[in-house]
């Protein structure tokens, strides 16, 4: 179930698509704020954002450290507090490599893959 | 000859018969070979930029880089048919978006052959597209598709895909693995919005960016090169 929209923290846009925001997010298996697109799952795990993304696989979107799921909870856009105490986040926000704005991430939809359920009773649930 | 070409004559027949006796000889071959240099040049500058010059050519091939764009997709048919809506293409049926939302099945396969997996934080490529049917002001950019009907939509997305294998008003791009697609669909298909485009009061757009990665979808959406 994809999370609720969230405030969200960004570093720039994307160079791949060239219109998502560099989200900060936080990886709920271990902890560490990547760098991920907000419309073309592109990820980084620092700010070297001219290296090429972690390759793009067919459905999961793991986290370069702990191969976690990203892009469902617990995985969450990074708060303010995880953002300060990420080292690289400090670090290239203290050196001026990029600067920190907040946006909204994508806002949670009906689930138009949800099986309608049957006429003879409540059913179906979320196609995941 | 070719039909452009017969129509670049033409015109620079007229522009000489027009001109001869009225104009001295040196301004009137001037004249004639700066309108024959636009006239070529009006295919290269119209995919370059993606608009719609005055002249006689239509566009073309526009890659970066004299990159060739990917062939055409062959249509598979990864769905079984369904009884509600779809399509034939290359001989093979395709289920409707609407009969695929009814189904158990997890890959989406449109008419011209592009995958919609499961992925995204929406956790469907498909619900993803969807997310572009209404704007999200609170995006820093977000590309919205006028219609809103996600049938729709993925009919328009699968009109610029075959445009981009066609190399047709597009502008191809391959960062990384990834094919991004800049296709000129000659029409206003949506608009501008999220923050940027409140501030720049919603601009119109006539362009689909579709981000692949080979024939799976990423996202697509209205944008302004």
């Amino acid at each position: 179930m994809p999370e609720d929209a969230k405030r969200m923290y960004y570093v720039g846009i994307c160079r791949i698509c060239g219109t998502g925001p560099l989200g900060l997010r936080s990886c709920g298996g271990c902890g560490e704020v990547v760098v991920l697109c907000d419309e073309c799952d592109a990820v980084w795990t620092d700010s070297h954002l001219e290296e090429s993304p972690q390759p793009a696989f067919e459905v999961a979107l793991p986290c370069p450290h702990c191969d976690a799921c990203l892009s469902e909870p617990p995985s969450h856009w990074a708060t303010r507090a995880e953002i300060d105490s990420c080292a690289w986040v400090s670090q290239g926000l203290e050196s001026g490599e990029f600067e920190l704005a907040e946006a909204q991430g994508f806002t949670p939809l009906p689930n138009p893959l949800q099986k309608k359920p049957p006429a003879d009773g409540p059913g179906g649930g979320e196609q995941r | 000859m070719s039909r452009d070409a017969k129509a670049i004559a033409n015109a620079l027949t007229t522009v000489l018969r027009t001109g001869r006796g009225k104009l001295p000889t040196p301004i009137l071959l001037g004249g004639i070979g700066l309108v024959a240099v636009y006239l070529l040049a009006e295919p290269w500058l119209e995919a370059r930029w993606g608009v719609d010059l005055p002249g006689v050519a239509t566009p073309s091939v526009a890659t970066t880089q004299g990159e060739r764009p990917a062939p055409r997709q062959t249509a598979e048919p990864t769905n079984s048919p369904s009884t509600a809506g779809g399509s034939r293409e290359n001989g093979a049926r395709h289920e409707g978006v609407d009969a695929f939302i009814s189904s158990d099945r997890q890959v989406y396969t449109s008419p011209a052959g592009l995958r919609y997996t499961r992925g995204s934080q929406h956790g469907h490529r498909l619900r993803h597209l969807q997310a572009h049917l209404t704007d999200q002001p609170g995006r820093p950019i977000h590309g919205v598709f006028d219609t809103g009907n996600l049938t729709d939509a993925v009919a328009l997305v699968d009109e610029a895909y075959r445009k981009a294998t066609a190399a047709v008003d597009t502008r191809t791009r391959r960062p990384d693995g990834r094919t991004v697609h800049t296709v000129y669909l000659r029409r206003r298909i949506g608009y501008v919005g999220g923050q940027r485009g409140a501030r720049d009061g919603l601009p119109a757009a006539s362009h689909l960016q579709l981000v692949l990665q080979g024939d799976r979808l990423i996202t697509a959406y209205p944008t302004i090169p």
